[in-house]
């Protein structure tokens, strides 16, 4: 994959400046530190009032989030990822599928490049934690699904997918079946199929959550080089502290549901991301900041 | 260590697999022998295994059982087709649409409760006693049997594969042409062994209405002969005929769907 090598947004923590946090080692915070702050001129995403309550399977409403509003800033070229951070079942995902489409909010707006999100569109695309290859087709077609829907002519269809499918080391498995590969190898064929659509938004909502750690590891390293390759901005959910501080440029903590955003931090650009990254005293001070934010009394 | 035989939930070797399916088989053959040939049970009481080989050429020979067998065979092929035809597009709707299976459910699900052969006398009051009956209740059996299959197999569809095809940009149908019905087909595709099955029984029972052909007619003509070698020729004939298309459906199967885990 080609694409310039861009500089990863400085994003130092200031005290005071409107919805960060102070990097204060060991100082648990026990309130709400976040303000929204809707003010970019160009957004890239800007969630407004976002509530959004639900009928679930046994045809009960479900309040999952309450009052969510935040915006990213269009930066091309930057590759920006930001991280939602949170307790497991608070409603992180609901937030991702009302920026998908998936679910309306019933209160407050989504807009994505200034216009009002009304429904699904391939300009948001999105990867699950389960695996969502579809079986029935090859490793290859499963890349092509987003164009072959809208017809585009089979040559350039190929040529396409072949550029992803190496970008995520698949090449020599195009013409598998899902049921050979292994976890990792179909998340990769999800983040492939994906991409290949180019959305402005990539959702991914723990998609690495059911790996061993080393693929994790490998999966994390593939998405930081690709994040950076494409012009493209990922909003990532997950509940593992390490992978938030790892892959986010800025780090939203969320509450236990009904999903709040509690904090914004922004993580600062650290010289490299090789593996010996997560074990270094910088890494591991912003780490623990995380985890008393996740964890402190409220 | 060699593995336990009867250890719990162990797998056994293909020798010891194949060596334990072949005692009920013969312990039953040899019984049937030692009871028959041994003349411990009469001829017209329980026919011994030449007697039941020479019922089977007599029927073959004497009374056409293999255009029985093809009669009965057509008549199970156009009631799978119909009804197919209609519980296929109706389940996958029903299956997709939450709406669509209420409006259904409700009239469709105590059918299934129902004892078919009870249908038997309104099919006669509607469809007279000829062809039309026959395929209207095998028909019925099937179809029961067919749609609920249909809208769990659409339902039992992972919800994140839906939503990953919207986001991909398929519209509602694509998502049910494209990512639904290909993923739910193995399931239905199976459940037309148990179907293969339950027609082969219910063929005899609709035949057995104005007998004048078929399978079923072959049934009665053992009955009305007294004729217990005859009986058993049916059996066997049947029963072969059941594990036959049971394996070329299952053949089909692992052919059609090779992107699945296979099944046994």
């Amino acid at each position: 994959m080609s694409g310039p090598e861009t500089e990863r947004p400085a994003g130092t923590p200031q005290v005071g400046e409107p919805g960060t946090v102070a990097m204060t080692i060991g100082e648990g915070v026990a309130q709400a530190t976040y303000r929204p702050d809707l003010k970019a001129k160009n957004p890239k995403l800007r969630l407004s009032g976002v509530c959004v309550t639900y009928i679930g399977r046994d045809g009960h409403d479900t309040e999952a989030v309450r009052d969510v509003s935040f915006e990213i800033e269009d930066r091309p070229g930057v590759g920006e990822i930001v991280v939602f951070l949170g307790p497991s079942g608070c409603g992180k995902s609901t937030i991702l599928k009302a920026v998908a489409g998936l679910l309306p909010p019933t209160k407050g707006t989504v807009h994505v490049g200034g216009e009002l999100v009304k429904g699904v569109g391939r300009d948001r695309g999105m990867v699950f934690q389960a695996y969502t290859s579809f079986g029935w087709l090859t490793v290859r077609e499963n890349v092509e699904y987003g164009l072959r829907l809208r017809g585009v002519a089979p040559k350039e269809r190929s040529e396409r997918a072949d550029k992803y499918l190496s970008a995520v080391g698949l090449a020599d498995f195009a013409n598998r079946y899902p049921k050979d590969l292994s976890g990792g190898m179909k998340q990769r064929v999800a983040l492939a199929r994906t991409l290949i659509n180019q959305p402005r938004l990539v959702l991914m909502d723990e998609p690495f959550g059911a790996l061993d750690p080393q693929t994790r590891w490998g999966m994390q390293g593939l998405l930081l080089d690709i994040a950076r390759a494409e012009d493209n901005t990922t909003i990532f959910i997950t509940h593992d502290v390490s992978e938030a501080v790892y892959l986010a440029d800025t780090v939203y903590v969320l509450s236990a549901r009904p999903a709040r955003i509690l904090h914004r931090v922004n993580v600062p650009a650290f010289a490299n991301r090789e593996i010996s990254l997560k074990s270094s005293a910088e890494f591991r001070a912003v780490e623990r900041q995380l985890l008393d934010l996740l964890y402190a009394p409220s | 260590m060699a593995p336990e035989t009867f250890g719990l939930r162990t797998n056994l070797s293909q020798g010891t697999s194949f060596a334990l399916g072949l005692v009920s088989p013969i312990v039953l053959f040899g019984t049937w022998c030692g009871l028959t040939y041994g003349g411990f049970a009469p001829p017209d009481f329980l026919p011994s295994p030449t007697e039941v080989l020479r019922g089977i050429l007599q029927l073959f020979i004497e009374h056409d059982l293999w255009g029985a067998i093809l009669i009965s065979s057509r008549r199970i092929g156009i009631a799978f087709l119909l009804a197919s035809a209609i519980a296929l597009p109706l389940g996958v709707l029903m299956g997709s649409f939450q709406a669509v299976n209420r409006l259904f459910e409700p009239v469709v699900s105590p059918l299934r409760y129902m004892p078919i052969s009870a249908f038997i006398p309104l099919l006669i009051l509607w469809f007279g006693i000829y062809e039309k009956q026959k395929i209207a209740f095998l028909f019925l059996g099937v179809f029961v049997y067919l749609l609920p299959v249909v809208v769990t197999a659409i339902r039992a569809v992972p919800d994140e594969l839906v939503q990953t095809a919207l986001t991909l940009g398929a519209s509602k149908f694509q998502v049910i042409r494209t990512v639904l019905v290909p993923a739910a087909l193995p399931e239905i595709c199976d459940s037309f062994r148990v179907m293969n099955a339950i027609s082969w029984t219910y063929v005899i029972l609709a035949e057995a209405v104005n007998p004048e052909h078929g399978l079923g007619y072959m049934v009665e003509l053992a009955r009305t002969h007294q004729k217990a070698s005859w009986s058993f020729a049916g059996l066997f004939v049947i029963g072969g005929i059941g594990l036959i298309t049971d394996s070329a459906i299952r053949l089909f199967w692992n052919v059609a769907f090779r992107w699945k885990e296979k099944t046994t």
